[in-house]
């Protein structure tokens, strides 16, 4: 297991799990040319529910929630997202990406604008929320994770860890209703995980519907509701934590959690 | 540590104090050693170096130093060099045609009361510049002067009305509005559509309606004041320049005397040469005085010259004025007869014949009749051009609220190149990152027309450009319609330069992370608003080295220009050396017009490499 | 918000044609492909409007009438009674003759002054350093001239030559007369030489009749026999250092090789230099290289060759610091590493701007106009365009000739950076 223990105690009070559906896969496929990424994927997700995605590299599961808000496209099956397909309709994929926030490896703040206004530029943007509102909601965010006095400095003059955060407060400006982690703490030195994860873990208590895809088992024991196990682009096994972690029922996932937490 | 029988126990009591190092190891010396002899092959390089050195400094230095600065012509320049430091013909530089004429490698033909303008707009460029190049000091707001300036520049170079830069700006405002409504309701393609269609019909349709009105106005107002000096004018002139002329008579008369007087020094400083002696130096010195004051008096006789054709210029100018505004009415008159009877005419003509502007076009087995009325219909439509333009022409030259009207003829020198780059570069811009952004493009067709575009531009000589430009450009346009060389070598060069323009974004585009363009999609940005907001700034600004760079070259070419006769340096250079007083002139006027070039791109490339450095240290 | 709802498939909706990228990508390109299509059709229809008002028409005829006007330097057969399009071949020659001489200079001197900018040796690296600002920074065209100026403007003329006491003599051995017609040398000569083939082909292509030194041709396949042998032996020399690790020294077998056949086949020939010598007022005997072939291949050498130094420069500087000490460390020693290490990286670097520079230098001969060589631009796009009133069709032409003549030298060392890339692997 990661060195780095949950050991706050865990408001669940609002993390209750709604039988509203957040996202709704249905048998997806995804090729890269000949290469068959995504197998059949079906997958449910609840308002509400915070679910981590682990596996081995290459399995296919940042490609997974890289489809959820387009940056991927699927070539077969189905994704509903807040009630709208996500078909090639560009009113739809504009709709959806407002909606759903989504955190990157290497953060891509953009660097040639100030913290404030890398928070404050897609709601005015794409909201259409007047700039003095905008710049409200921004700081607002950049409070809740503990950087406001940061706000009119550059990304490159802040460590990963700060990045990192800010990139969590910018997707929080568009007051998403999902929220998607690609590995948000990989490229982070190991002082700074932590600090990401506590952002992560308020955001949960919160009642957010997250899907984390993430090494980070301590925090998938913690937060998440339910963990799901993928290899060469299929789901393997999903879980709640407790018995996932403790009674895996494939080989596969054995075996990777052997290697994960084995030492 | 082992503790073996040999280890003694040692404590140091005193430290060792820095000392110098050797003396081979030090000063100059030692840089000597280490930078040019530290080894067999290095000394030998550094001696053939050294040498070479030696050689071209010997060759040049006398050459510079010996160097004559006040002669009125390059015979001149060798009879002093012979006379006071006994120096053949290349013994010694003769930068007087440098004096003499720098103005003009400057300014070509510009009008020398207007040079004011140009330098002015030589400054508001780097006013206009700053916030781009060192964008981390400046306030943004310095920005909307940048946007501003090509028009206030242009403005301020050619003359003119003040509100026609206006006018100018009011179309991209009018295109902009067409953007804003036309997304509202139709979309992105609907605001394309708009802006550019509203854009158009201003610049097309509105604006020389108004510009002509406005002309017309202020003519109107004033023609009688406007009347009433141009008499005057023709009522004082010539007597002014008769006054003149008698001064320039004196001052030649002088320029005469004096030139006779140095004509006997120069033969008893020759003779004392002959006889082996050095001149006196009393004799040298009347000599050097004698020589000031002749450039004196012929600077002033140039200077009467001058403002005796200014006078003369009047006159003429006031002459035809007066002749536009007698004929004014007439023309105006018979505009209405000359439409009507080209319509008709028109209508008369057999079906085919219409739309033809020549006879050659006429299809075959078309009958001589048929052939003679539309010969007869083409002259009438042409009476109707030229009235009209006879009107338009009168109007703004006798409605022109603003600077002073320069024609592009008399454009040369440095400012005409720095003109050509500039114009070319600004212009490039817009159509260099609209290219890069489409061959970076998801859509196959598109890429393949910006590829061909630039692979075409980039694959042909910039002189077979310029060639089209001067040769070939009127072909393609709709008949009967010419403007002049520099506008339609600003166009090529454009063209030219967004070709180069665009290969440099493209690396800045693809030297921006991946992320970046994923992040400003994850968030809902769309394409052009993520492009605008995101993707450009930053490609832009990794770019703006290379940018630079390709302004360094464009420059350069510029030189070009001289070959379809326009008047760059390097043809000045020609042009002076065809006037009998500096005939046989090179070298000189090669080293001031390559030490210009050299300065100028040389610091803009040390500019560019300073940006790309720092760019590189504060890239993340 | 929530308002679940299974999306019903539609069917094909205008509306799709804008917003679903499936679509929405075909509408940019059509509209795109018509309106590019449409500006053609615009200036294509004003061309013809144009011409016929001019009376004019569109055709390459001219190129087959007979043409009027000299060229002084040539490489062909060419008179005043020849073809336009025998002109142009000629100017097509003379631009790929100095484009060709320009590449090979350029890379020389550009190699050169590259590596001794980067020279531990101060002055050297100074001295290289204002070679290569000065030429970068200073237009192409005033180079030209300035050295064209120096060459007839300082240089006897045959005339100086003459007399009991001349003012001017003949160097190298009375081999080489520099003049301001241009430089005299000896040419190669053959005393039983084979003689010449001629070429003629017919129909479109009457006017590429040339005549080829049979000579000349039985030397380069000797060579390129002789080449072929020195691979093999090479190949060999490196089987055996690669089964005992010891290299034959194989220098001295490889100049045999390549000396031994030439010499033999020179000396069968009857090769001799025919030394130019004055007679009248002006030389003859020996090739003649004009003034401004000269000028214009200096010119062009000398700048693009401090562009291309500026390009070494950086293509080693690009190999990082520790490679070198790397291979140091492997006990290389400074050539080896150069060789082994440091070149073949640097190549990758420099290889691809290397292309543009020689692209650039050929596009730049161009200039050729400036001090009156007879390039392409010259006879085809000047001359004969004057001459026929065909100012359209010339300059397409010349504007084609240059465009394959691009497409073709970036293609081929397109193909070689390749070969370059795919040995690193």
């Amino acid at each position: 297991m990661s060195e780095l223990a949950i050991e706050r105690q865990i408001d669940r009070s609002h993390m209750t799990i709604s039988d509203e559906v957040a996202i709704q896969i249905n048998n997806m496929n995804k090729w890269y040319g000949q290469f068959h990424v995504l197998r059949d994927i079906n997958l449910t997700v609840q308002r509400g529910e915070r679910i981590v995605i682990c596996g081995p590299s290459g399995s296919g599961k940042s490609t997974l929630i890289r489809c959820i808000n387009r940056l991927e496209e699927h070539q077969s099956g189905d994704i509903i997202v807040d009630g709208t397909e996500l078909t090639s309709d560009l009113k739809n994929i504009d709709k959806i990406r407002s909606e759903v926030g989504m955190c990157f490896q290497h953060f891509n703040l953009f660097p040639h604008l100030t913290i404030l206004e890398n928070c404050t530029l897609a709601p005015i943007w794409v909201r259409k929320v007047p700039r003095k509102e905008a710049e409200d909601i921004a700081m607002h965010y950049l409070e809740k994770v503990k950087i406001p006095d940061q706000a009119h400095k550059y990304p490159g003059m802040l460590s990963g860890g700060q990045q990192q955060r800010v990139a969590i407060a910018r997707s929080l400006c568009m007051k998403p209703r999902i929220m998607l982690f690609d590995e948000p703490t990989s490229a982070l030195d190991p002082e700074m995980i932590k600090e990401v994860l506590d952002t992560m873990i308020e955001l949960a208590e919160e009642g957010m519907t997250m899907l984390c895809v993430t090494h980070e088992m301590g925090f998938a024991q913690a937060v998440a509701n339910r963990v799901i196990f993928m290899d060469q682009g299929q789901i393997i096994e999903q879980n709640e934590p407790h018995a996932f972690f403790n009674d895996p029922q494939s080989d596969r996932t054995k075996l990777f959690l052997s290697q994960i937490l084995g030492h | 540590m082992t503790d073996t029988a040999q280890t003694v126990r040692y404590v140091r009591e005193t430290m060792i104090p820095p000392s110098e190092p050797p003396l081979k190891e030090q000063g100059a010396v030692k840089w000597m050693r280490e930078n040019l002899f530290s080894g067999w092959k290095n000394t030998l390089l550094s001696l053939v170096s050294i040498y070479v050195l030696v050689k071209l400094l010997f060759a040049l230095v006398p050459w510079f130093w010996n160097s004559v600065w006040t002669a009125g012509s390059l015979n001149e320049c060798r009879e002093t060099l012979a006379v006071l430091e006994g120096l053949t013909t290349h013994g010694g530089a003769c930068f007087a045609v440098i004096s003499d004429r720098w103005l003009q490698l400057l300014f070509g033909f510009y009008p020398a009361e207007s040079y004011w303008r140009p330098i002015l707009v030589f400054i508001l460029m780097f006013v206009a510049l700053a916030p781009i190049l060192f964008s981390a000091r400046l306030p943004k707001q310095m920005l909307w002067f940048s946007m501003l300036f090509p028009f206030l520049g242009t403005w301020l170079l050619w003359g003119g009305s003040f509100w026609v830069p206006i006018l100018v700006i009011l179309g991209f405002v009018v295109g902009a509005v067409g953007f804003k409504v036309g997304g509202r309701f139709a979309g992105a393609f609907g605001a394309v559509a708009l802006g550019v269609a509203g854009a158009a019909l201003w610049w097309m349709v509105a604006m020389p309606t108004i510009n002509g009105a406005l002309h017309k106005a202020v003519a109107l107002s004033r023609i009688d004041g406007t009347k009433v000096e141009l008499i005057e004018t023709l009522a004082t002139n010539p007597a002014q320049i008769d006054a003149i002329e008698a001064e320039q008579a004196a001052v030649q008369e002088k320029i005469n005397e004096l030139t006779a007087e140095k004509d006997v020094l120069v033969v008893e400083m020759l003779a004392a040469r002959e006889a082996g002696t050095e001149p006196s130096s009393d004799q040298k010195t009347a000599f050097n005085a004698i020589m000031d004051e002749l450039m004196v008096e012929r600077r002033h006789y140039t200077a009467l010259g001058f403002t005796a054709f200014k006078l003369q210029q009047a006159i003429s100018d006031a002459n035809g004025l007066l002749a536009n505004i007698e004929a004014l009415p007439q023309w105006e008159a018979d505009l209405p007869k000359a439409i009507q009877t080209a319509a008709e005419m028109d209508a008369a003509l057999p079906d085919g014949l219409h739309n033809l502007v020549s006879v050659n076009q006429v299809p075959a087995g078309t009958s001589p009749e048929a052939v003679d009325a539309l010969r007869a219909y083409l002259d009438a439509d042409t009476a109707v051009l030229n009235l009209r333009a006879n009107i338009e022409t009168a109007y703004e030259r006798l409605g022109t609220l603003g600077l002073a009207p320069v024609t592009s003829r008399d454009f040369g020198g440095f400012m005409l190149a720095m003109i050509i780059g500039v114009a070319g570069i600004v212009l490039s811009l817009p159509l260099g990152i609209l290219l890069a952004l489409a061959r970076q493009a998801n859509l196959p067709i598109v890429k393949g027309f910006a590829v061909a575009f630039i692979e075409i531009i980039r694959g042909v000589p910039l002189i077979v450009w310029l060639f089209t430009a001067s040769l070939l450009l009127n072909y393609f346009l709709p008949p009967r319609t010419s403007f002049d060389l520099v506008l339609r070598v600003v166009i090529m060069v454009t063209l030219f330069a967004a070709a180069y323009i665009a290969e440099v974004i493209r690396g800045g585009l693809a030297a921006l992370p991946k992320g970046q363009f994923e992040a400003a999609d994850s968030l809902g940005l769309d394409y052009w608003k993520s492009m605008r907001l995101i993707v450009l700034p930053q490609a832009l600004k990794i770019s703006i080295p290379g940018i630079v760079n390709t302004f360094i070259g464009l420059f350069k070419d510029t030189t070009l220009v001289g070959i379809i006769g326009l008047l760059d340096p390097l043809n000045l250079s020609n042009s002076i050396r065809a006037a009998a007083e500096w005939n046989g002139v090179y070298w000189e006027l090669f080293v001031f017009i390559g030490l210009l070039f050299f300065v100028s791109c040389f610091s803009m490339g040390r500019y560019s490499l300073w940006l790309e450095k720092k760019l590189q240290r504060g890239h993340r | 918000m929530t308002t679940l709802t299974d999306t019903p498939k539609q069917g094909f909706r205008l509306s799709q044609l804008i917003y679903d990228t499936r679509y929405r990508s075909i509408t940019i390109q059509v509209i795109a492909t018509v309106l590019i299509v449409a500006a053609l059709w615009w200036l294509a229809r004003n061309t013809v409007a144009n011409l016929t008002a001019l009376g004019k028409d569109f055709t390459l005829e001219f190129l087959g009438n007979r043409s009027g006007y000299d060229i002084n330097q040539r490489l062909i057969a060419y008179d005043s009674n020849a073809t336009h399009g025998r002109a142009a071949l000629v100017g097509i020659l003379n631009t790929l003759l100095v484009a060709g001489l320009g590449c090979v200079l350029a890379t020389i001197l550009g190699v050169i002054f590259g590596v001794l900018r980067l020279s531990k040796n101060w002055i050297v690296s100074r001295l290289a350093a204002v070679y290569v600002e000065g030429f970068r920074n200073v237009p192409l065209l005033l180079w030209i001239i300035a050295i064209f100026a120096v060459m007839t403007e300082s240089t006897p003329s045959p005339r100086d030559f003459r007399g009991e006491n001349p003012v001017a003599s003949m160097a190298l051995a009375d081999n080489v007369a520099i003049t301001n017609r241009g430089a005299y040398i000896p040419e190669p000569l053959f005393a039983n030489g084979l003689g010449d083939v001629e070429i003629k082909p017919g129909g479109v292509f009457a006017d590429l009749y040339f005549n080829v030194s049979i000579d000349l041709i039985v030397i380069l396949l000797t060579l390129v026999v002789s080449l072929l042998v020195v691979k093999l032996v090479n190949t060999r020399a490196a089987d055996i250092q690669n089964a005992t690790g010891v290299r034959p020294t194989t220098w001295w077998v490889n100049l045999l090789i390549i000396v031994a056949p030439i010499a033999a086949l020179l000396w069968g020939l009857g090769f001799y230099l025919g030394k130019p010598e004055l007679s009248g007022f002006n030389f003859s005997g020996g090739t003649h290289l004009r003034n401004s072939l000269l000028a214009l291949w200096l010119a062009l050498s000398l700048y693009t060759g401090a562009f291309i130094a500026e390009i070494v420069r950086g293509g080693i500087n690009a190999v990082s610091k520790g490679q070198t000490e790397a291979a140091f460390a492997l006990g290389l020693r400074p050539n080896r590493t150069m060789r082994l290490v440091i070149l073949p990286q640097a190549l990758r670097v420099i290889i691809p701007p290397l292309i543009s520079q020689f692209l650039n230098l050929t596009k730049n001969s161009s200039l050729a106009i400036a001090i009156g060589y007879m390039d392409v631009r010259s006879t085809l796009g000047g001359i004969t365009v004057n001459q026929t009133g065909r100012e359209l069709e010339g300059i397409l032409l010349v504007g084609l000739f240059y465009l394959l003549l691009s497409l073709a030298i970036s293609t081929g060392m397109n193909w070689f950076n390749d070969r370059v890339k795919l040995k690193e692997r």
